[in-house]
This record gives structure tokens, sequence and C-alpha cells, in this order.
């Protein structure tokens, strides 16, 4: 068994993110148009708060064989400037499948973030490991 | 635009969001905003080293540009869903668009919900990102009225639905333990 599905179920980081100001200006910023600066933080990046660095470690993955396949955000509520978000990533699945010439493998995480303890948001996140998971251990 | 449930149709399309090129300004900006500093979005050396020709586009600015078209659509829409497939990388100077179209026009929970189907091309018409979306918005002006609210806010039956979900998640992670947690337990 890899030592990525022997931690299928178990959750590989807990993280507080408190959301500022200069969050929303580099977005804005980097959306190379003039509208009025946001208020909330957009909930397709929601998914990127949490601590992608140390979420490879744990699975033994190298940075340059990751790609985000796929990403689905649930939220019934906004994160606004000056609220802290506490998020926890579990580890779904892990699987692998044969690509034409090398395999692929496939990490399913799951995000739920909370704001004073109220769920704000889940996020499924698909991240595709170019050449497996032994070609792309760290 | 503000728009109400009774205006809109299954078939109904997004006016088409075309954003100027990528630029690799664009990147440094959206890495900072994001926390996201892959150097395979940054740096030309380490992405070449990792098979890429150069850097290429974070996958969430393409998820981003279909979060703005859908605001575009009406901006007093509250977006409870909203997910993407990525089926090609995005490089600097590529232009991107995107589209999409209603899908499903339905009421429930006391909520008036419309559904989306989505999708980010290049300037060579390829497909970037498909995606979907469901977003809800007041039946009319007198259903506002009633709320008195700018924006539809999600439904009870439909919030608590959303906490067991995730509430489930965390059960079972919880009750879960790794071989080696099993092992020393």
């Amino acid at each position: 068994m890899t030592k990525q599905k022997s931690l299928i179920g178990t959750e590989l980081d807990c993280i507080t993110k408190h959301i500022e100001f200069t969050h929303l200006k580099n977005l804005e910023a980097s959306k190379s148009v003039g509208h009025d600066l946001i208020k909330n933080l957009p909930s397709f990046v929601y998914g990127n708060l949490v601590n992608s660095e140390k979420i490879y470690k744990i699975l033994h993955l190298n940075s340059k064989h990751v790609l985000l396949s796929r990403e689905s955000i649930f939220t019934h509520r906004n994160l606004k400037i000056g609220e802290s978000v506490n998020i926890r990533t579990f580890l779904r699945e892990a699987y692998e499948q044969q690509a034409s010439s090398n395999p692929i493998g496939f990490i399913i995480l799951e995000s739920i973030g909370s704001v004073d303890e109220d769920i704000a948001f889940y996020c499924e996140r698909v991240l595709a490991v170019r050449g497996g998971f032994s070609r792309g251990r760290s | 635009m503000k728009k109400y449930w009774d205006d809109v149709e299954i078939g109904h399309s997004l006016v088409a969001l075309t954003r100027p090129p990528v630029s690799r300004v664009q990147l440094a900006h959206f890495a900072a905003a994001t926390d996201d500093f892959s150097a395979l979005h940054l740096d030309d050396e380490f992405a070449k080293s990792a098979g890429f020709g150069s850097v290429f586009a974070h996958n969430l600015i393409v998820l981003g540009l279909s979060q703005d078209a859908l605001k575009a659509f009406a901006y007093n829409m509250t977006i409870v869903s909203h997910s993407g497939t990525f089926l090609r990388l995005t490089w600097p100077g590529d232009i991107l668009s995107a589209r999409g179209v209603i899908l499903r026009r339905y009421h429930k929970h006391d909520e008036y919900r419309i559904q989306f189907s989505l999708w980010v091309e290049n300037q060579n018409s390829d497909l970037i990102m498909r995606g979907q979306a469901t977003a809800l918005l007041f039946k009319n002006a007198h259903d506002q009225t009633r709320h008195g609210r700018e924006m539809p806010t999600v439904s009870q039956p439909a919030h608590e639905a959303f906490i067991e979900r995730c509430e489930r998640v965390l059960q079972q992670s919880q009750s879960h333990k790794s071989p080696l947690e099993k092992e020393l337990a």
C-alpha cells in the first residue's frame, strides 16, 4: 500500500487564516481590471486557503508533479476582511490510473472552513500527480 | 445587471467575458492573493525542470474568470456552488473567454435556483475548463421586498442539509484511523 492510500480518511491539516485587505487588493490587481475593490473574498479561492505545502509533504508529493485537476466549492457564507477562518483538510481518496504512457495519481481532498465554529464552506479538490505516486514522490 | 428568477429561462446565455492576455505580473499578484507561491507559476527555470515550456497560470484564475462571468450575468445572484474541471494549462499571453448557459431553473425549499453550465476557452477555441454553478435569485421584486435584503440567502432546510453533509465528513474522518493509529490503539 502506498503512503498516500494509507492516509485515506485522515485529517491532513488544520489551519487558521486571517482574511486581510492585501489578499483582496492583490486579487483585484491579478484580474487586470479597474472595477471597485471587492469586499468579500470570492469563493473560487477558498480552496487555496489550505496549507498546500504541508499537505504535499505529508502525502510525499513533489510539487513539480502536482496539478489542480478539479475544484468544487459549496458555500453559504462569504468570508470578509478581518475574519479568521479555520480550515480542516481530509484525504478522501488516493488512486492511480494508467494514462497512455505513464500512470497518473489522483488525490481527492475535502476541506471544511468555519468562522467562529459556524461552517462557511466545503471544498473538494482533485489533484493530478504526473507519473503516479512513485514518480511524483518528494 | 440586476435580475430576477422570473426574468431568466433555460437556455439563456452568459455574455462571454474576455480578459486581456494572461501576464506574468498577473500570476505574481494571484500568488500573493492566494498564498500559492508554487514555483511552477513564477519561476521559468523551475517550470522547465518540471517538464513544462515555461511558467503557467494557476488554474483558479480560470475558475475566477468564470465566477466573474456569473457575477456579470446578475450581480444580485448568490452563488452557492461552483466547480470546474481543468482540461488544459493556461500560458502567459493566452486570452481567456468565459461562457455559460442556464441548464436548470427550479424552486426548492423556498429558494429560486438556477444551474449553469460553464466553460472557458482560449484564443484558439481550445476548451480550458468546463464546470457548473448553482445560484439563488429572488423570484421577483415583490419577493425581494418581502425578504428585505439585497441578495437572496440560503433557506434553513438547505443550510441544515449542507451542515449535515459537512459534519458527516468530519465524523467519518474522526472515526477512521490510519493503519499506524490502529496498530498503536
